[in-house]
This record gives structure tokens, C-alpha cells and sequence, in this order.
């Protein structure tokens, strides 16, 4: 199980703790309750290494400039 | 118009380029609707039995070559894919016949319009012959196993005991078997380029906006791209140049046209940058290959080693695909849809996006600009990047897989093109474990699909490609 709660920049492990957990719950209620107990840990599990992934993204500095890429219909690909 | 040749007369027709085609139907050797029906039979007879094949368009086909054949007859010719047969991945909608992503949950899905890129190839006097496989929703709701579409899982023509990758299974079986000389496939992180490698078929990941997706399943709005799956970098040229127009119907369009056929187009002097370290993890036999190929390059132009710029590559796409698959879904994942696919996966991994933070979306993109200008920036300097495709060769076609397998990606050229919406094309570079195939990829800065198609002509011209024919 990765670690996500150890230092996310932004929203601190506590709002990790409850996005995974409040995934799990969307999860089981959109699937009508049909998750198994393996398929919920594997849930928790990809959900955890998701923000662990939008997690490193803070190691890499931005300025308040930096807008964002690829905003369709604006500015089509320009970079 | 000649009689066609018995079929088993005209076997040597399956692999032939598109341009060697079109000189047959121009010299009258063979007919656009003979060469139709070969093409339907191979479809029939030998790409269906690989679960290449979603609908044999057969009506459609034999109508349009029938028009093209009468055009030909009375001297209108719309040029290079006058009369040749294609088929499209069954993402791409065509007015009044299934257009299923791949899935069980679409399976009765018809749209009654044609997407662009039909619209752009019918214009082009090509022939829709068949919508062919996909992984369901082109594996956007996750899949780690190769039978994760309702048609099953597509063999590889080299070996059908293996599979022909994913997401563009067909467009690259049916031409990798010679039912087709060319198919349309779609790409937003490697879908077009890895099954080229592991089928021995040349795929071309276009700039992104030069295709129009209208018309075609969104997976992802700011990462998804249409392009062709060929025998030759040359026929991916050619096929680019008929679907390659602005269209005011996609946001994402460029505005600029395309033109790929030129009167001389270069065969030396070309300046290649080598990915430091790009075969590291791979299979020994794909890093050979790749070696044997620098040599190859390495007299046509100059080589100079490179690293690609240091940035997130992999989380950066992960995070855009997330949140971007899950929005363009959102309703179908919300009413439990997914419960509906092939992919035992399938069923939560998009639901793991539904809470992801827009924080960290827009995060991604916003680094994405830095990776895209500093890529563009590093790409300007070279007519092309290189390094092998994929690291591994194909899996096998009932087994689970992994794609990040040590060495599949040893460094993230693939990644940085997906991210820079820059033209990559993988063409056949050799034969590896077990004979099956293994290829190089050649990227370029964005809107210089000339210089990387070129490049990679040369090398096929070289002989440092080599194309298996098997079926």
C-alpha cells in the first residue's frame, strides 16, 4: 500500500485519509453495494497511488505564472 | 478493367504498400472492387478467426469502390488512396453501422453520422472495408489483461499465441495479417506506437490536432490522437495527408493543412538524437536490434546522445488521464457501467479519479507546459529522437500483463511525446525472442511529421526494419 499520508503538500494526510475513504463509499454506492472486499482494497490501494502520484507532482516548482497547457479551443496546443 | 487473378494467385497482393496498389488499379491490373473483395475475403478468412474484426462493412465497401472504380474508369483520380481499402478502429463512428468502443455495455451503439476522418478518407476515394477491435472504451477504464474487449483478445498475426497490444489491437492485427493496407487507429498514451511495435506495422502518432476526432470516442480531451497503422512509414504519409485538415467541429483542430508528398524527400543527412541509456531493461534481442540501427543511421546522418529533460512524465499523465477519463465517463461510471466490461479492472479503476482533487489536475497541466516547451525545444534540434518502442516483445495473448515491465520503458520518450502532443512514429526494426516483432520509434518536434517520416524511411529503405509477413 503506498504512502500517502505522509506529507501531502497540499491538503495534508488527514484529506488523504478521507478522499480515499470517501472514493470507497462513492464506490460502493454507484456499484450498488456489489464491491467485494478485495475489490474495495484494490480501490483504496489505486486511490492512494493516485494521490501519491499528484503528491511527487509538488517536488516539481511552479511560479504563480504558470498557466495551465492545452486549453482547447483557446490556444489549441501552443505551449 | 482486367479479371482479378484467382485469390491464390493474388496472395502476394496482402502486403503490398498502398502505393504499389494504386499503380495496379491506374495500370488496370486489378479492379478497386476486385481489389475490395480480396481484401473483404482476407478480412473474413484471416484477420476475423484473430478477433481482429468487429463489422465487416461489406455493403459500404463494395458501394464505395464501385464509385471508385467508376471515377478511375473515367479518369477522376482523388489520388494516393483512390480505391484502397481501410479499416477503421471500431472507436470511430460510420454513419449507420455499430460503432461499439469495444465494449459489451455499446455493443448496439450506431451513430448516424460518419466521423471526420471517414468523411476526409471517403473524400480520398478510400474504401471503409471493416470496423476493427479495440480494447473496450480503448482501455480507458483500465485492463491488465489482453481479452478486456467483447470481441476478445486480438492475436498477434506474427504469433497469434501472443497478443497484438493494445489499445489499437485491430487496426494494427489487420494489417500486420494483410487484410487491409491500412487501418486507423487512435493513440492518447501509446496506443497507436506499441502495437506497431509488437505487430511489425509502422504507427504514426500524429501532432496533436492535426486529425480531427469528431466522431470518435473521447477518452481524453487534451491526450487523445487519430493516425494511421501502415506497412511503411511511407503509407502513413500518405494517409495522413487524406485525413489532415483543420475542422472548425473539434476544438482541438489545427488550422493549418498538412502536405506530405513532396518531390524529393530526404534520404541522408539527417540529425538523430539517441536517448541515453534507451535500451537499458530491454530484451537483449530488441537492444540489438536498436544498436544494429544506430549503425544504420549513423550513415545517413549525425547521431548525438541525449537526455530528455527531467521531469514527472509518467505521474503528469496519470493524473491528466484520470481526471480526464473519469469526466468524459462520468455518468456512465456513476450508474455502475463499468460492472458491464471485460476487464475484471475495469470495474473501480476510474472510480479511484471520482474525488481527485481539480487542484491537482490542473497541477499536471500546468506542468505539462513546461515539459511540452522544453521537448519542442530539445526535439527542434533533430529531425528525430530515438529509441526502441517498447522494451519487451509481445505478451503473451492470454496472459495478464504489466505494462510497466522492467525495461518496457526504460526511459519515458513515449510519455514526453504523449505530453508534448508531439508526432512519433514506430516502424519494424527487426525480429526478437521467439521471431517475434520488435520496434524504434522516431520523434520529432511538433508539426514536423516530415522530418521523423523521412527518417524513417531511410532506415526501412536501409534494410534496418524488417517487416514480417506471416499470414
Amino acid at each position: 500500500v503506498p504512502q500517502v499520508n505522509a506529507g501531502y503538500p497540499a491538503l495534508g494526510g488527514d484529506a488523504v485519509d478521507a478522499i480515499v475513504d470517501a472514493t470507497v463509499r462513492v464506490a460502493a454506492q454507484r456499484l450498488s453495494g456489489d464491491l467485494s472486499v478485495a475489490e474495495t482494497e484494490r480501490l483504496r490501494d489505486r486511490t492512494g497511488q493516485m494521490l501519491a502520484a499528484a503528491e511527487r507532482l509538488h517536488a516539481y516548482p511552479l511560479s504563480n505564472a504558470d498557466e495551465p497547457a492545452f486549453v482547447l479551443g483557446l490556444s489549441g496546443i501552443s505551449a | 478493367m482486367t479479371s482479378a487473378p484467382a485469390a491464390d494467385e493474388q496472395d502476394d497482393l496482402a502486403f503490398r504498400a498502398i502505393g504499389e496498389l494504386g499503380t495496379m488499379l491506374r495500370v488496370r491490373e486489378i479492379s478497386p472492387v476486385e481489389l475490395t473483395r480480396y481484401f473483404l475475403r482476407r478480412l473474413d478468412e484471416v484477420a476475423r478467426p484473430l478477433n481482429a474484426v468487429v463489422t465487416i462493412t461489406e455493403d459500404v465497401a463494395l458501394r464505395e469502390a464501385a464509385l471508385a472504380e467508376a471515377e478511375l474508369m473515367r479518369g477522376v483520380d482523388r489520388g494516393p488512396l483512390h480505391g484502397i481499402p481501410y479499416g477503421a478502429k471500431d472507436i470511430i463512428a460510420a454513419a449507420g453501422i455499430p460503432t461499439t468502443w469495444g465494449a459489451a455495455p455499446f455493443a448496439e451503439q450506431v451513430f448516424g453520422y460518419d466521423a471526420t476522418v471517414v468523411r476526409r478518407l471517403r473524400d480520398a476515394g478510400a474504401v471503409l472495408a471493416a470496423k476493427v477491435a479495440t480494447v473496450e472504451i480503448a482501455g480507458g477504464m483500465g485492463y491488465n489483461n489482453p481479452d478486456a474487449s467483447f470481441t476478445g483478445p486480438t492475436g498477434n498475426p506474427v504469433n497469434p499465441r501472443t497478443w497484438a497490444g493494445g489499445s489499437s489491437s485491430g487496426p494494427a492485427a489487420v494489417v500486420a495479417a494483410g487484410a487491409l493496407p491500412f487501418a486507423i487507429g487512435s493513440d492518447t498514451s501509446g496506443s497507436i506506437v506499441l502495437p506497431a511495435a509488437w505487430t511489425g506495422t509502422a504507427g504514426l502518432r500524429p501532432t496533436y490536432g492535426r486529425v480531427s476526432r469528431r466522431g470518435a470516442m473521447t477518452l481524453c480531451w487534451t491526450l487523445d490522437r487519430l493516425g494511421p497503422l501502415c506497412h511503411t512509414a511511407h503509407d502513413c504519409g500518405l494517409v495522413l495527408e487524406a485525413i489532415a485538415w483543420p475542422d472548425p467541429e473539434d476544438p482541438s483542430s489545427l488550422s493549418g493543412t498538412y502536405r506530405y508528398r513532396r518531390s524529393a524527400p530526404r534520404r541522408e543527412g539527417f540529425r538523430i538524437g539517441v536517448v541515453a541509456g534507451a535500451a537499458e531493461g530491454a530484451e537483449p534481442e530488441i537492444a540489438a536490434n536498436f544498436e544494429q540501427s544506430l549503425g544504420y543511421l549513423a550513415e545517413i546522418g549525425t547521431l548525438r546522445e541525449i537526455d530528455l529533460p527531467d521531469f514527472p512524465y509518467s505521474e503528469v499523465q496519470e493524473i491528466i488521464s484520470a481526471a480526464e477519463a473519469y469526466a468524459a465517463f462520468d455518468e456512465f461510471i456513476a450508474r455502475g457501467g463499468t460492472t458491464g466490461l471485460t476487464a475484471p479492472m475495469a470495474k473501480t479503476h476510474r472510480l479511484a479519479g471520482a474525488l481527485l482533487p481539480a487542484h491537482d489536475y490542473i497541477r499536471s497541466q500546468r506542468i505539462r507546459r513546461h515539459i511540452a516547451h522544453a521537448f519542442d525545444e530539445l526535439a527542434s534540434q533533430f529531425d528525430a529522437i530515438v529509441a526502441p518502442t517498447i522494451g519487451t516483445t509481445a505478451s503473451g495473448r492470454y496472459d495478464d500483463f504489466e505494462y510497466m515491465l522492467p525495461g518496457a520503458f526504460s526511459r519515458p520518450l513515449n510519455y514526453a511525446g504523449v505530453l508534448a502532443g508531439s508526432p512519433t512514429i514506430s516502424v519494424p526494426n527487426g525480429l526478437g525472442r521467439n521471431g517475434l516483432p520488435t520496434g524504434i520509434a522516431f520523434a520529432g518536434a511538433r508539426m514536423r511529421e516530415n522530418a521523423i517520416l523521412d527518417a524513417a524511411s531511410a532506415l526501412e529503405e536501409r534494410g534496418g526494419a524488417a517487416w514480417p509477413h506471416t499470414c
